[in-house]
C-alpha cells in the first residue's frame, strides 16, 4: 500500500512542480532573450542553471519524501506485529477471563458444601453427645433403683460428662468454620476484582488502542477495595507481606480481648 | 439463679456450639441469627438477658447497628453487651466502644476464656 503511494505521489508531485517551474522559467528566458543582443549565451546559461537547480530540488525533495514514507512503512510493520501480539494476548486473556467466573462458582459451591457439612457434623456430634449422656444417666438411675449402683458406674458417668465437655470445648474453641468461610469469601472477592481488572485491559486491547489503560488507577483501586474487605488481622498481615502496604496493619498489636 | 445470656450470630454452628458451652456452665441461653431478629426478640421481652453477646458482620443488621439500637432503648441502656467477632479493624473496634459496647473479643476464643470474661462482666455469675 505504501509502496504504491510512494510511486504515485512521487510521480505526480514531481511532474506538476517541474512542469510549472519549467513553463515559468521558459517564459522568462524567452522575454530575456528578446531583450539581449543576438548570439548572447545568457539565456542558455540561465536555462541550464534552472534545470540543474530543478533536478537538485527534485532529488532532495524526493529523498525527503521517501524517507518519511520508509518510516511510515516501518511504523506500519511494527504496528502489524504488535497487533498480532495483541490478538494473541487478547485470545489468552479471554481464556483466562472465562475461567475466573467458573473458579468463583466452584469456590462458592465448595464453600456452601463445607458450611453445610460442618454445620451438620457439629450439630450431629453435639446432639449425639447429649443423647449418650441422657442414656448413661438413665442407666445409672436404673442401677440405683435396682440397688446395683456402684462407684465404678458413677466414675464412668463422670468421665463421660468430662469427655463431652472437652469435645464441645474443642468445637467452640476452633470456630474454624466461621473463619474459613470468611477467608474463602475474601478469596472470591479478590478473584472478582481480578476479573474486573482483566476485563478493562481486554477492552483496551479490543479497541486496538495503543494508549495506556483508560483507568490507570484500577489496579490500586482494586487492591484498596480488597484491603478494605478484610476483617481479620491475619488477612492484613498477608496483604502487607505480599504488597508492602502497611496501611492495612492498623489493628496489629491490639489485644484480642478488650473490656472498655 | 442462673444468669441469662442472649447470643447473636449469623452462623448456626457458632450459635449451637456457644450455646452448648454456656449451658454446660449453667447459663440460660437464647439466640438470634442477625441484628433484626435479635432486636425483635429482645423487644418482645419473653427472654430478659443479663448479657448480650453479638457478632459484627451479619446480614440485615450488623452488630454495631444492633448495639446502637439497643442503647437507645431504656431497658438495654446499661446492659453489658460484648462484641464477639473475627473483625479486628481498629476503626470498627473504636466505633463499637463509642456506641457503648462493653467489650471486644476477637475470634477464635476458647469457651473457658469466654466464660471467664462473662464472669468478669457479670459479677455473681
Amino acid at each position: 500500500m505504501y509502496t504504491e503511494k510512494k510511486v504515485n505521489f512521487q510521480s505526480l508531485q514531481s511532474y506538476v512542480l517541474s512542469l510549472g517551474v519549467m513553463l515559468v522559467l521558459s517564459a522568462l528566458a524567452f522575454k530575456l532573450a528578446q531583450k539581449l543582443p543576438e548570439g548572447s549565451v545568457l539565456p542558455y546559461a540561465t536555462g541550464s542553471i534552472v534545470f540543474v537547480g530543478l533536478a537538485v530540488y527534485h532529488l532532495l525533495f524526493t529523498h525527503s519524501i521517501n524517507k518519511h514514507i520508509d518510516e511510515a512503512i516501518q511504523t506500519q510493520q511494527v504496528w502489524i506485529k504488535s497487533r498480532q501480539l495483541n490478538d494473541e494476548n487478547y485470545r489468552r486473556l479471554q481464556v483466562f477471563l472465562g475461567s475466573i467466573p467458573e473458579l468463583n462458582r466452584l469456590l462458592e459451591a465448595h464453600l456452601a458444601f463445607i458450611n453445610e457439612s460442618t454445620e451438620t457434623a457439629s450439630l450431629a456430634i453435639i446432639s449425639k453427645l447429649f443423647l449418650m449422656e441422657e442414656r448413661v444417666a438413665q442407666i445409672l438411675k436404673e442401677l440405683e433403683g435396682q440397688q446395683l449402683h456402684s462407684q465404678s458406674a458413677s466414675l464412668s458417668y463422670e468421665s463421660f460428662v468430662e469427655m463431652r465437655h472437652t469435645i464441645i470445648d474443642i468445637l467452640s474453641h476452633t470456630q474454624f468454620q466461621d473463619i474459613s468461610r470468611q477467608q474463602i469469601e475474601v478469596v472470591t472477592k479478590g478473584l472478582a476484582l481480578c476479573a474486573q481488572y482483566s476485563d478493562e485491559v481486554a477492552h483496551v486491547l479490543d479497541a486496538n488502542n495503543p494508549e495506556p489503560l483508560a483507568t490507570p488507577n484500577l489496579q490500586s483501586e482494586s487492591m484498596k477495595a480488597l484491603r478494605e474487605s478484610y476483617t481479620m488481622e491475619a488477612q492484613r498481615i498477608v496483604h502487607f507481606n505480599a504488597t508492602g502496604d502497611d496501611s492495612a496493619l492498623d489493628a496489629v498489636g491490639r489485644p484480642t480481648i478488650e473490656l472498655f | 439463679m442462673s444468669k441469662k445470656i442472649f447470643l447473636v450470630d449469623d452462623s448456626a454452628t457458632m450459635l449451637s456450639t456457644l450455646k452448648t458451652s454456656l449451658m454446660m456452665n449453667s447459663f440460660e441461653v437464647d439466640t438470634a441469627c442477625d441484628g433484626v431478629d435479635a432486636l425483635t426478640k429482645l423487644k418482645a421481652g419473653s427472654f430478659k438477658p443479663d448479657l448480650i453477646i453479638t457478632d459484627v458482620n451479619m446480614p440485615n443488621m450488623d452488630g454495631l447497628e444492633l448495639v446502637k439500637n439497643l442503647r437507645s432503648l431504656p431497658a438495654f441502656r446499661f446492659m453489658p453487651i460484648l462484641i464477639f467477632t473475627t473483625e479486628s479493624q481498629a476503626a470498627k473496634r473504636d466505633e463499637g466502644k463509642k456506641l457503648g459496647a462493653t467489650g471486644w473479643l476477637v475470634k477464635p476464643t476458647s469457651a473457658p476464656t469466654l466464660v471467664g470474661i462473662i464472669k468478669e462482666v457479670l459479677p455473681g455469675a
